[in-house]
């Protein structure tokens, strides 16, 4: 046991030389768990941070794992940008629990959750699971409404500026130069996109909820009968039947969710499907925040046509 | 608009054909006056409509750009940030989590009188399962934050003879830097990969034979472990446990000062390419109980007398293991497959008492015991459908080496059997939070006896959203 405990001494002596030479590099680590977060961080630190993205966007969010590599990131992060609501439920709090890392905690200022500072939709009345997988807070899709990502970014320039103060100039300066920029990328879409006013669509999950209201697009039913739970034939079928009369104009699914079951619908309710990026990197066309949204709303305009 | 100018001209076609027959000229320049008049009225009037609905028009859009431009600039300052908190005492209750699981058991072989040869005998604390329906574990998890400092989480087993168990409750730092953890109270150690699972989140009802043969379901330390995870960009983690030594196997009762038992481990772990991850670890474990009464169990003695044995000594369990994950994407949802194989060699070095209380009339002889033994087991599971997954297990112990003292020969029994199992299963998952399992076993862990044993499971989760290590 002396032995032992002599090898893990030195091993703890050389993990702080090798934690001082860390420290001693000139940008900060970030630990995003969503694409769109590493692409805003991306957008207002600029070379200041190294980001790194815990999942992608061919990737449920919901159902991810907190694979090693998410726990040997966490530990060097000074700064931890998720979208919370509880959208990480199943593996952020072990990463947080096993990075033993302070800075990223609950309650620091390296933790934040972007649900925390936007209006949250579809806040359930009452809790059960029989409803299916039902996130207490409201829904956490947040990231597909650009006028939350502007509320989120004013927050994380100020987080940026505290874990690493030394940069708050540039990072509020990139921040404004941002926010000047999305305002008018906002106006531009919203003018694009006004045919979409009031059309009805059918998406997979309840995930296009932000999109939709701002865009004025009408929800007209999921393919999953509940949250959470994929559909079955019988489900189809019954949506099929509640849709009949005021069929969609598009279905609506991301590109890890099953295409065949929006297929299926399609063809019988004659709506086209059609896969949006969903978040940064979900489609060729969305390598960044603004290709995500001017892809979503071109695909979403093609099927007007 | 239209309506209205059709109107007008239908009132003057009106006026003008019906009487006009009967009409003097003169009169009928004065009406033809008065028409015009009319109809220039009616112009005039229309006129003023359309400028005025053309003004209305204009506004609107003008209202309109204000709304955009508005809805724009209101998204730039943060809202104040909404409640989504509880409000009254029980918003600062702790996460609670209810897991529910109970089994059909049908078996060959009794399972009361069922072992693992070498390793644990026949009539010792070893069952595969009860027959027939019975109720597994009801596992109760509370957990939460204590303060900013500290988290807390216990874990409470009721078993089917209604006691209560405390199978976890522990303490952890969040706030140490430098990559620190420190875990204090009792907690499943980390000698192994499985053992950090409570039994409702493994692939199969049971446990790997190594596991029962050399700790039972769960090794639980009541003690301390300080962990380190290593400033990398491959997951590293270097940790040390220290704890009582009360639980398999250590001696069972233990009121002394020091420590007990210790374990050191190494876990690495990294993603491979875009759709792989892996995990690896090693551990060295080690149990002294010299000096006190040692650990007293349950055997049988080559002539098949049941005897009670004492071992007093040092157990040391060294090994490692290797866990694979892929999935299409690594988005685990709808397909995927996790290969999980852990290998443990056992050393064993002190004394033996044979029948300890002289039960036999040849009893109360003492001599040395140094024992290697190994067991390991490889595992696959694989999801095919959003639903469904399948898997296979092969277990494997063996006894490597026994070195008896004189005085014990022909008294402890030294089998060269080597005891393995096999054991196929399928599970039915219609959500996250519940679970049927068919798995179906074939034990060769007693020499000379084969039990098919066929288990049918369910396992429901209640309450907080569990979050699991990979």
């Amino acid at each position: 046991m002396k032995r032992t405990l002599k090898v893990l001494f030195r091993a703890c002596i050389a993990g702080a030389l090798v934690a001082a030479a860390g420290l001693a590099r000139a940008e900060i680590d970030v630990f995003a768990c969503e694409p769109v977060w590493g692409a805003l961080v991306g957008e207002i630190a600029g070379d200041k941070a190294r980001v790194y993205t815990a999942t992608t966007a061919l990737q449920d969010p919901h159902r991810a794992e907190a694979r090693p590599s998410l726990l040997a990131r966490a530990r060097s992060a000074s700064l931890l940008v998720c979208t919370g609501a509880d959208l990480e439920v199943g593996w952020l709090p072990v990463v947080l629990r096993q990075a033993g890392n302070p800075r990223i905690q609950p309650g620091a200022p390296g933790h934040l959750l972007a649900a925390d500072h936007v209006p949250l939709l579809e806040v359930p009345k009452v809790l059960d699971r029989s409803l299916g997988d039902v996130h207490p807070a409201g829904n956490p899709h947040i990231w597909y409404d650009p006028r939350n990502i502007a509320r989120v970014a004013a927050v994380l320039v100020e987080r940026l500026a505290a874990v690493d103060s030394p940069n708050a100039d540039s990072y509020r300066a990139r921040g404004e130069a941002f926010q000047a920029r999305w305002r008018e990328a906002i106006a531009s879409w919203q003018r694009e996109a006004v045919p979409l006013r009031g059309a009805r669509a059918v998406s997979y999950h309840l995930d296009m909820t932000y999109l939709y209201a701002w865009l004025g697009i009408v929800n007209n039913g999921t393919l999953e009968p509940k949250p959470g739970i994929p559909p079955a034939a019988g489900d189809l079928a019954a949506l099929l039947e509640r849709i009949r009369k005021d069929p969609p104009r598009f279905i609506v699914i991301t590109p890890f969710q099953d295409r065949r079951a929006a297929e299926w619908l399609a063809e019988r309710a004659r709506a086209p499907v059609v896969v949006v990026p969903f978040t940064v990197g979900g489609t060729s066309e969305a390598g960044d925040l603004y290709g995500l949204f001017t892809d979503t709303i071109a695909r979403l305009l093609g099927t007007l046509k | 608009m239209y309506g209205e100018r059709i109107f007008a001209a239908a009132l003057a076609a009106l006026m003008v054909s019906a009487p006009a027959a009967a009409v003097t000229d003169a009169e009928f320049s004065e009406l033809r006056e008065q028409l015009k008049q009319l109809k220039e009225q009616y112009e005039k009037r229309i006129q003023a409509l359309e400028q005025r609905l053309g003004e209305a028009e204009r506004a609107a859009a003008r209202a309109g750009q204000q709304a955009e431009r508005a809805e724009i600039a209101a998204s730039t300052p943060p809202p104040p940030t909404p409640s989504a908190a509880r409000a009254g005492p029980s918003a600062l209750n702790p996460e609670i989590s209810l897991i529910l699981s109970g089994t059909y058991y049908n078996s060959s072989q009794d399972p009361n009188k069922a072992g693992i040869t070498g390793f644990i005998l026949p009539g010792n604390d070893f069952k595969p399962g009860t027959r027939g329906f019975s109720l597994s574990d009801t596992e109760l998890t509370i957990s939460g934050g204590v303060d900013p400092y500290f988290r807390a989480q216990a874990t409470i087993g009721v078993t089917t003879e209604s006691t209560a168990e405390i199978e976890e409750a522990y303490f952890q730092t969040l706030s140490l830097p430098y990559g620190l953890g420190l875990k204090g109270g009792r907690y499943f150690s980390n000698i192994a990969y499985l053992n950090q699972f409570h039994p409702h989140a493994w692939d199969f009802v049971d446990a790997p034979l190594v596991y029962q043969a050399y700790w039972g379901q769960n090794l639980a330390i009541d003690g301390a472990q300080v962990a380190w995870v290593a400033p990398t960009d491959t997951y590293v983690q270097l940790g040390l446990e220290f704890g009582q030594g009360k639980n398999l196997p250590g001696e069972g009762f233990r009121e002394k000062n020091g420590t007990g038992t210790g374990t050191l481990y190494l876990q690495i772990g990294d993603d491979i390419g875009r759709e792989s991850s892996y995990l690896a670890g090693v551990s060295v474990f080690q149990t002294s109980n010299k000096g006190t009464d040692g650990l007293t169990f349950n055997t049988l003695d080559p002539a098949g007398n049941a005897v009670q044995d004492t071992f007093t000594g040092t157990t040391r369990i060294a090994g490692g293991y290797f866990v694979y994950k892929w999935a299409p994407n690594r988005d685990p949802a709808r397909s995927g497959l996790k290969l999980q194989a852990e290998y443990y060699q056992r050393w064993q070095n002190g004394d033996l008492t044979y029948d300890a209380g002289n039960t036999t009339g040849m009893g109360d002889v003492t001599g040395g015991l140094k024992r290697r033994q190994a067991g390991w087991y490889g595992q696959a599971v694989y999801k095919f459908d959003p639903h469904w997954r399948a898997g296979v297990r092969y277990d494997h112990l063996a006894t490597l080496s026994t070195n008896l003292g004189p005085q014990l020969t022909g008294l402890v029994a030294t089998p060269g059997y080597k005891p393995w199992r096999a054991s196929a299963m399928v599970d039915w998952s219609l959500t996250e939070f519940s679970r049927f399992r068919l798995q179906y076993s074939y034990s060769r862990a007693l020499e000379g006896v084969s039990d098919n044993q066929l288990s049918l499971q369910f396992i429901m989760s209640l309450g907080a959203h569990a979050a699991h290590p990979f």
